[in-house]
């Protein structure tokens, strides 16, 4: 999963089959890898400066490497360059959040849906096995590696749907959403609703029900939003309400299915 | 992004003072108007072109404005327009909420007349404004309203904090107001209930009732929350279906532009 980029989330039949020479990872991979990581939990935060010969150090590599990984994390927007070609972490600025929330809720919606009409039975098995990856996770609870496990389940639906343009941005839109989590959201109870969150989306690709994958793909983005809201306005209890509101919401159309 | 601005660039305010003030100024104010939007890198060069003086007196102004946090500098770099950050947006509220109540309830047990009586007129050019002809002179008037209270409750430090707050709120409030056509009718009715809050504001502080005073600058600054978390939630709602509108949190509305619902854009 932190290898995405390149293959981890490449479509098809084909299984997880590396061979030894492209397993084999470079000191950009490195620095890449470890840079996402720390942007994504926030231990570099938006607007931090990043210097190459001090990352370098840290990384335990040279500048070119750290340079190779700062160009890639600037085509995933993770990362700015000034106009004087230093680098910052990218802000998510206030102005943007509107778009960003329709992006996502769009490409969530979409990225399901596609995965619920297209998923193979080897498909279904994998996401099954990243949902059980994410349940592991919560036992330990360590809440990087439980939000992170969050995305990876996510992008192996995605990855499900089979169309790597939708994929691609999906990666972005889930890794800013990423950085909103840790800022905002209180890990202790966030897990189970997402736990349910998945059970349900992963029932409808199960049952090849695109339209309402398409619509708890939305909701859940939706959902998201509503209780960053919620957080600003010093209400999160009401968040939570509203969320086993929605849970219900989307249970009916099973039933009616199923009858 | 500035789809209301009439002009490029403000000119130098013309009037005495040091060109390093002066500068401060118009820099300040192209940046609470956003035409220096946040996170914008600020060429020095540019500056210099724009403003005929040297790099001097720019840098100066640019190092006051990094002070009150409206600008980054970095060394051997450009400049940039201090960003103001989704993630931001709650600690400010938090600052903003304990900062203005307090100063607002020990505006009310130190007031002088002649106090109240400033503060009394700051309220009235507020009130005064009409939308059509003074877009942004609301916000920075609303700010002078608060730091009149701030000077009234006679502590420097905490006024020197507020000031700032309220800088940035000034910026803030101009972010919903410039990135999409705000409906009128909505700003009218912000800016209605806005005076209403004042006006109890200047009750309680005129009866020296520290606890109303304190009260009243919540239910304000929750005002402002609002209009914030209503630009937040602009887009989203409408692309589920089932949301009507007694799901939406209290006081938010539907955007009315946004786009259709997702039963409406489903084909397949």
């Amino acid at each position: 999963m932190s290898s995405a980029r390149k293959s981890a989330e490449r479509v098809g039949p084909v299984p997880h089959a590396r061979s030894d020479g492209s397993a084999r990872r470079t000191g950009g991979d490195t620095a890449y890898d470890l840079l996402r990581r720390r942007i994504l939990a926030l231990e570099i935060p938006a607007g931090a400066d990043l210097d190459e010969i001090r990352l370098a150090a840290s990384c335990g590599v040279s500048r070119t490497p750290v340079r190779e990984a700062l160009i890639r994390l600037a085509a995933d927007r993770l990362v700015m360059q000034l106009p004087n070609r230093g680098y910052v972490v990218a802000p998510l600025l206030l102005a943007d959040f509107p778009q960003f929330i329709e992006a996502l809720a769009i490409t969530q919606g979409a990225v399901s849906a596609l995965a619920a009409a297209r998923r193979s039975d080897v498909d279904l098995e994998r996401i099954r096995a990243e949902a059980r990856r994410f349940a592991d996770a919560v036992k330990h609870g360590d809440a990087v590696a439980i939000v992170s496990q969050n995305s990876a389940l996510r992008l192996k639906i995605a990855a499900a749907g089979g169309n790597q343009y939708f994929t691609a941005s999906y990666r972005q839109l889930l890794d800013e959403s990423v950085r909103l989590v840790h800022t905002f959201f209180a890990h202790d109870k966030q897990p189970q609703q997402w736990i349910d969150h998945h059970d349900v989306l992963i029932e409808a690709i199960a049952r090849q029900d695109a339209p309402a994958a398409e619509r708890l793909g939305r909701h859940q983005a939706v959902e998201f939003q509503r209780q960053i809201l919620a957080y600003l306005e010093g209400n999160e209890v009401s968040a939570v309400a509203t969320l086993s509101e929605q849970e219900t919401l989307a249970r009916p159309r099973r039933k009616s299915k199923a009858a | 992004m500035s789809r209301r601005r009439k002009t490029d660039a403000v000119d130098l305010p013309p009037g005495k003072g040091a060109t390093t003030t002066r500068l401060y100024h118009a820099l300040k104010q192209d940046i609470l108007r956003l035409e220096l939007p946040p996170s914008a890198p600020i060429e020095e060069s540019r500056l210099v072109e724009r403003f005929a003086f040297s790099r001097t007196p720019i840098r100066e102004a640019l190092t006051q404005l990094a002070a009150e946090g409206l600008v980054e500098l970095r060394a051997n770099r450009s400049a940039v327009v201090a960003p103001i950050t989704a993630q931001s947006v709650a600690s400010y509220f938090e600052a903003l909420n304990y900062v203005s109540s307090a100063m607002t309830r020990l505006a009310a047990l130190r007031r002088t007349s002649a106090q109240l009586a400033r503060i009394r007129a700051r309220q009235d050019e507020f009130a005064s404004l009409l939308l059509e002809e003074h877009e942004f002179d609301r916000g920075e008037r609303n700010r002078d309203f608060h730091l009149a209270i701030a000077e009234t409750a006679n502590n420097r430090y905490l006024a020197d904090q507020y000031q700032t707050l309220l800088d940035r709120g000034v910026r803030l409030a101009n972010i919903p107001f410039y990135s999409e056509e705000e409906e009128g009718e909505d700003l009218d009715a912000h800016f209605r209930q806005a005076c209403e809050d004042h006006e109890a504001m200047i009750a309680a502080i005129a009866d020296r009732d520290g606890d109303r005073a304190e009260a009243i600058t919540r239910e304000h600054v929750a005002l402002f929350r609002h209009r914030i978390v209503k630009f937040m939630s602009k887009y989203g709602s409408s692309l589920i279906e089932g949301h009507g509108e007694q799901d939406a949190p209290p006081k938010l509305r539907h955007a009315p532009h946004a786009p259709p619902s997702s039963r409406a854009g489903r084909s397949s």
